[in-house]
């Protein structure tokens, strides 16, 4: 069983390879949109579910048992995400800028070894699944916060450069874009919130404590003040557009550095 | 090959000639059962926009065809005054197939690339299929242009770019808001070209208007032409609070939007994106407005250099759209040469000897006993009865061998019998 599941990861590996080409391709070459890029991502994703199942029914692996596959589970919940907003937004672009977010998160989870497991202990707290669930939900919606921030930003360069280029004709416009960022700013950040809140209570029951000053948690506390002050920005200072886009860009970096990088640097007890 | 069209364009005739023959959509069916009124004539479809009149056809004998398409052709013109003998073409065959393609992907335009002519050509062929003017081969024809043109359209970036001053305007507008739908424009001064720029943004969804001239009353009389509502100069500012877009072309000697009026305006605003469209010269607005946030400012010769650089990509597009033109020409010839009445016939006899003489094998192969003699009688029996079932079938369509309908049989019959190989039979 444990040897199925690392097949059907590194299918998905190599399945999101392939689909990140095909939808970049638009965007530098002349072609249109293959109705390839969605039936192979469709493909790619059900291997991935698969690989999901598989490790959690047959190898005992459950999606956000160890850093690493949550890691693997936190790029399907990204790609759910892109489904909905590609359908919401009628657009075909958002995959080109989201699949090599998540073309190196699952690269990570294969390279990564098995990672560390949660003692059974810990992980048995309802807080704890609130906690992750939470978080992955957040994050993934800051995922695509970061993309559209980054759309807005090269098609706002291509507007005022007076420069059109194929991304002048490819990407949405400039206010789906600033508010596609915004609304997913503002379903990501309460249940970011809600998984900062959880995990203090969790940490409570099992440490004894509901901050520690770890480097995971000081991480988190910053990506909260970072979207804090981009909700702020909007609501009282007008920061619509580039700037926003700017903020947004910059709270999803933290956002994996928080989630993905303390794991790798830091030897906190948090670690995922 | 009979298929053959005759007609005027933009290329050969001037306006004046276009609008005397040019035939309105609702006549294209009476117009077309004229045309197949013609002797030799089997089927038509008409297609007439402002830039072209072309009347397509196929006929048992071309010499004659033509000689009837061209006479029909010359009468409307003369019905419409004007003779047309020096700006009237002719195509036949390859050329024609060629031709309706390139006019299809929009590659034969007066503005090459244009969305519009895709539409028309359906709208000339269902018209003519309505009428029964069309058949197998002219239905082939026109169903290959239309996916041909939508072919081009998604492989190709021939459409993609603006190339006149108010059209680039309008892709900013949409691409900066999305849906013009609800947002609001302020026109200040009036020329031809904020009047098409301000045509193009309400054509695409713009609602409320504002109209601010000089003198009142020519604000007025402008609001009233273009359906806005008229504001007096001086409460320009508290206007550009609420607008998304503004045009301006006055004859102001000096800027009318200042960099420090518009930041003030800006923070009212709470940032909200605004587009200025700048077509006077001198300019209305100050150059340093477009350095505020969220203010983007286009001037006439930003829209000029945009336009033409994008009319030098469509250029560049247009030759990687006739090389799938030409791979689609190719398609079409290989599937029309597999209808032509000799070459059917000729493989549906192999075809069918072939059959006869591996039976005829098999089955000596069991009656190895029988003396020469006898095996002579069983093969006579099988090449006559061969013989007898293929001689109606090669007497018809020989006699059909100059007409367009045979196509259909042929297609038919290449089909029951498989007589195409793999790679035919895909196409």
């Amino acid at each position: 069983m444990e040897i199925l599941v690392r097949v059907l990861r590194w299918t998905s590996l190599l399945g999101y390879a392939c689909a990140s080409v095909i939808y970049l391709r638009p965007l530098i070459q002349a072609s249109g949109t293959s109705r390839w890029a969605i039936r192979l991502l469709v493909a790619t994703f059900a291997v991935h579910t698969a690989a999901i199942a598989a490790g959690w029914v047959g190898a005992g692996w459950a999606p956000i048992g160890s850093s690493v596959d949550s890691v693997y589970f936190f790029a399907w919940l990204v790609v759910v995400v892109l489904f909905v907003v590609e359908a919401a937004a009628k657009q075909r672009t958002f995959g080109a800028f989201l699949l090599p977010v998540v073309l190196p998160l699952i690269a990570f989870s294969l390279l990564a070894g098995r990672g560390r497991a949660l003692p059974a202990a810990v992980a048995k707290s309802h807080w704890f699944e609130v906690h992750a669930l939470s978080a992955f939900f957040g994050y993934s919606a800051f995922a695509i916060s970061f993309c559209a921030g980054l759309m807005y930003i090269m098609l706002a360069r291509q507007i005022r450069g007076r420069q059109f280029g194929r991304l002048f004709v490819r990407l949405p416009s400039l206010e789906l874009l600033d508010q596609i960022g915004y609304r997913t700013v503002s379903i990501g950040f309460p249940l970011f919130t809600l998984s900062l809140l959880t995990g203090a209570l969790w940490a409570n029951q099992v440490w004894g404590a509901f901050w520690r000053w770890e480097p995971k948690e000081t991480w988190a506390l910053v990506t909260w003040l970072l979207y804090t002050s981009y909700l702020h920005a909007r609501f009282n200072a007008g920061w619509q557009g580039r700037r926003a886009a700017m903020l947004s860009i910059a709270g999803f970096s933290f956002s994996i550095v928080t989630f993905v990088g303390t794991s790798l640097l830091a030897k906190g007890k948090h670690s995922f | 090959m009979r298929i053959l069209l005759a007609g005027v364009s933009h290329k050969t005739a001037s306006v004046e000639i276009r609008e005397r023959i040019a035939i309105p959509p609702r006549d294209y069916v009476e117009t077309v059962r004229r045309l197949l009124a013609a002797p030799s004539i089997q089927e038509g479809v008409v297609l007439s926009t402002c830039n072209r009149s072309e009347f397509y056809c196929t006929a048992a004998d071309p010499e004659d065809a033509r000689r009837e398409l061209l006479s029909f052709v010359e009468d409307l013109g003369r019905r419409n005054g004007h003779s047309l003998e020096s700006c009237l073409y002719t195509k036949e065959g390859e050329e024609a197939v060629r031709h309706l393609f390139c006019v299809a992907a929009s590659l034969d335009s007066l503005v090459v690339g244009e969305p519009q002519i895709l539409g028309q050509v359906k709208e000339a062929y269902l018209a003519s299929s309505e009428a029964k003017a069309t058949g197998f081969t002219l239905d082939h024809l026109f169903q290959e242009a239309l996916r041909v043109g939508r072919d081009v359209r998604a492989h190709t970036e021939i459409g993609a770019y603006a190339v006149s001053v108010s059209s680039v305007a309008v892709d900013l507008a949409k691409k900066i808001f999305g849906h013009l739908d609800d947002r609001s424009a302020l026109v200040m001064g009036v020329g031809e070209t904020s009047k098409l720029t301000l045509k193009s943004l309400t054509a695409h969804g713009i609602r409320q208007v504002f109209v601010a001239n000089r003198t009142h009353e020519r604000s007025v009389q402008v609001a009233s032409e273009v359906g806005g509502t008229p504001v007096e100069f001086a409460r320009i500012l508290e206007v550009l609070r609420e607008v998304d877009v503004v045009v301006s072309s006055t004859a102001s000697p000096r800027p009318l939007i200042r960099r420090d009026d518009l930041g003030a305006v800006m923070q009212l605003r709470r940032n909200r994106p605004i587009f200025l469209i700048d077509l006077a010269v001198p300019r209305d607005v100050e150059p340093e407005c477009g350095l505020i946030y969220n203010v983007f400012l286009y001037n006439i010769d930003d829209l000029r250099a945009v336009s033409e650089e994008n009319l030098a990509r469509r250029e560049k597009e247009a030759a990687r759209a006739s090389e799938i033109i030409e791979r689609e020409v190719e398609r079409f010839l290989r599937w029309y040469r597999s209808l032509e009445v000799v070459p059917t016939i000729v493989s549906l006899r192999d075809k069918i000897e072939s059959i006869r003489s591996e039976e005829f094998e098999k089955a000596m192969s069991k009656l190895g006993h029988l003396p020469d003699k006898d095996r002579k009688v069983i093969e006579q029996f099988g090449t006559s009865v061969v013989q007898k079932i293929l001689h109606q079938p090669t007497v018809r369509l020989k006699g059909m061998e100059n007409d367009e309908r045979a196509r259909g049989f042929i297609h038919s019959l290449r089909h029951l019998f498989r007589l195409d190989d793999e790679e035919d039979s895909k196409t």
